[in-house]
């Protein structure tokens, strides 16, 4: 047998031979079935979302009862433990959503955890950090995120960075210290994503870094979902999909900024196609304090 | 069953599914029905071939679909649309590769259909070709269903997979070294014993 192109015929030809043409019908009748149960993921960031845990998602029904029940705001904030310092209580309450007035006078509303917003400044709460930023149409917020069709914003307490991205039981072993540089380097240590090289940053007069980070080319085809880094009660935290977008939408934009010692992370997300210069203009009117 | 004889749905014209795919993207059901049905039989077809297994290969379609119609507003360019989907099918058929395990030996050789008459010499290339492939692993058998079966180029078959092209350039040389092996091995007369 001649090698190369007679084999390849005649692995084609068979593959002709061997194909089945159509698909049964109750393929299309059992998907439908659950499609019908299935909500699309419909905003922007969606897909990059932290997957709630079991414990999580009871808990948040809990709230939602309470809610619902009681008319209650209660905010429920698993990953604002600060990074690196003594555990804080975990937030009962609850913050206001009444509008406060900023330093500057202007009104700040507390970031609600789900809806559209009104054009505005707000405040996340969502870190050790309070950052407040102006939003103009077209944001909704989803608690500690806020998005719109083609940009998202969404702030992250890091407390643990996977080793491996592919391997959510990576990051036990990761000790992660406090600082904007031991967060680069463990991102940077990463196995299966690809880091920028750190570009310097202010932001409120906070230096920081801002890296890029993408699924790395050579990572193990069964890799499905890249995670990140944790949230503080383990779970992960930022979540790549590759199979979401081309490899150009898949860069994932992170600023560290260190706050008077406090960590802030948040990764700044645009479509390539979107309007650049709508989440840099709410970048550049974010203001930053430790709480 | 040879499928030759059995009728494909029809295909939607590009632009039109351009169209439906933005629809579908909108939360349209009814124009992500009409995509489902324009690409069932694709799916099917190529998950079938890499599987070697009805029920497996129903399962990966079926789930291909399902994360389409959820992921489907992520999509950034709606002309990517055919190897987005394609590549959902081949994240669906690792899935349901590792979860048959074991099993999917012993169940692919069992429901292997009966093959159409052929000529003797024709029946066992074919066989030959059957058992190389049932021994190829899971990587190597997508290759090169994507590359000579859907006539993929290099560059599209390493999109499909999220791999670098050079890697689905070895990939498919040590799948097709690897089939010339085995068909070169099942044509080898039996080794005989030689007396002194």
């Amino acid at each position: 047998m001649n090698a190369g192109r007679d084999v390849e015929r005649l692995i084609a030809d068979w593959f002709v031979e061997e194909a089945v043409l159509r698909a049964p019908d109750r393929i299309l009748e059992d998907a439908g079935r659950v499609v019908d149960r299935t909500k699309q993921r419909r905003f922007g960031a969606a897909w990059r979302n932290p997957f709630m845990s079991a414990p999580l998602r009871v808990a948040a029904a809990a709230v939602l009862g309470v809610l619902v029940l009681g008319g209650a705001l209660i905010i429920f904030k698993p990953w604002s433990a600060p990074v690196g310092g003594p555990t804080s209580p975990p937030p009962s309450a609850t913050p206001s959503a009444e509008p406060s007035p900023s330093p500057s006078g202007e009104l700040v509303r507390v970031l609600p955890e789900s809806g559209r917003l009104e054009p505005g400044r707000y405040v996340s709460q969502a870190t050790a950090v309070d950052v407040e930023f102006t939003v103009g149409s077209g944001w909704t917020s989803g608690g500690y995120y806020v998005n719109t069709d083609t940009q998202s914003l969404s702030f992250w307490n890091v407390p643990k960075v996977y080793a491996d991205a592919c391997d959510l039981g990576s990051a036990a072993d990761t000790a992660l210290g406090g600082s904007v540089d031991d967060l680069v380097a463990a991102l940077d240590n990463q196995a299966n994503t690809d880091m920028s090289s750190p570009v310097e940053v202010t932001i409120d007069g906070h230096r920081g870094v801002r890296v890029e980070l993408s699924p790395s080319s050579g990572r193990p085809e069964s890799c499905s979902t890249l995670a990140l880094w944790t949230i503080p009660d383990g779970g992960p935290g930022r979540q790549i999909d590759p199979s979401s977008g081309p490899p150009d939408e898949l860069v994932e934009p992170v600023w560290i900024v260190d706050v008077d010692g406090a960590r802030v992370v948040f990764v700044a997300w645009e479509s390539k196609a979107s309007d650049h210069s709508v989440i840099a203009d709410v970048i550049a009117s974010m203001t930053m304090r430790k709480r | 069953m040879n499928a030759a004889t059995t009728e494909t749905r029809p295909a939607i014209p590009a632009s039109v599914m351009l169209e439906h795919v933005a629809r579908a993207r909108a939360g349209d059901r009814e124009a992500f029905d009409l995509i489902a049905a324009s690409v069932v039989d694709r799916l099917y077809s190529i998950a079938r071939l890499v599987l070697r297994d009805a029920d497996l290969a129903e399962d990966a379609v079926q789930d291909a679909l399902v994360r389409c119609w959820r992921d489907l507003p992520m999509l950034r360019d709606d002309a990517n649309f055919d190897s987005w989907v394609r590549r959902l099918l081949m994240n669906a058929i690792t899935d349901e590769f590792r979860r048959a395990g074991r099993r999917r030996t012993a169940i692919s050789l069992l429901r292997l259909d009966p093959p159409a008459p052929d000529p003797a010499e024709d029946v066992a290339t074919r066989e030959q070709l059957a058992r190389g492939f049932q021994r190829l692993t899971l990587d190597h058998r997508k290759v090169l269903v994507l590359r000579l079966y859907l006539g993929l180029s290099l560059e599209e078959t390493a999109t499909t997979l999220g791999i670098p092209a050079g890697t689905a350039k070895s990939r498919l040389h040590y799948a097709i070294e690897a089939m010339r092996v085995a068909l070169e091995a099942d044509a080898r007369p039996p080794i005989q014993e030689v007396s002194a």
